[in-house]
């Protein structure tokens, strides 16, 4: 199972993290971000493998193509703004990480304008 | 590069430039420690940054976050 290896990769990196905290600080902290990076690409098959998927349904579903293109991107980046927010936590500035959450949500933000204006003028069409 | 050695690559430059560092302290070369640890932080941040620029490529491509 891939939680296994997970685990695995995760235990072995808090040891690494754990030796190098005492030996060289500096480095911890790096070799915190590079175990999650590893965690990541085991995890990195399953993760197209699910995107993949949820391509296909939404084709089955005849829902419009750029609906679903905005949803998987909405995902992309709030994925991306998740994980450079923890790398900027473990950096010990918390400051940095809230900045780039505020920017996530931006972005997303602006993402989803033409998904609301669509849902409003179709429901402004019903209602009349 | 993307497996577990890297975990263990990083520690084992962490342990010599400490291991390194405490050599030059003994033969009182002590301004010489700064650039050990700063060679060793430069060497950790070239890897990390290799496997950081290849999973936002994936993870853009993954999502199609161009532009």
């Amino acid at each position: 199972m891939a939680i296994v290896k997970v685990i695995g990769i995760a235990f072995v990196g808090l040891i690494c993290v754990g030796v190098l905290r005492e030996v060289k600080p500096s480095l911890a902290v790096t070799c915190g971000i590079v175990t999650g990076l590893v965690i990541i690409y085991t995890l990195l098959d399953e993760f197209t493998y699910v995107v993949s998927k949820f391509n296909e349904l939404a084709e089955l579903a005849a829902i419009d193509n750029t609906l679903v293109k905005t949803v998987v991107k909405i995902i992309g980046i709030g994925y991306l703004t998740e994980f450079s927010a923890n790398v900027a936590e473990d950096y010990g500035s918390p400051s940095i990480a809230k900045k780039i959450q505020f920017g996530g949500k931006i972005c997303i933000a602006v993402l989803a304008v033409p998904i609301i204006t669509g849902i409003i003028t179709s429901i402004g069409s019903i209602a009349k | 590069m993307t497996g577990i050695e890297t975990i263990f690559k990083i520690a084992g430059v962490g342990i010599l430039a400490a291991v390194i560092n405490s050599i030059l302290d003994k033969s009182d070369k002590r301004e010489l420690t700064t650039f050990v640890t700063l060679t060793a932080l430069i060497i950790v941040l070239v890897m990390v940054i290799n496997m950081l620029s290849s999973l936002l490529g994936t993870v853009q491509s993954l999502f199609n976050l161009y532009g």
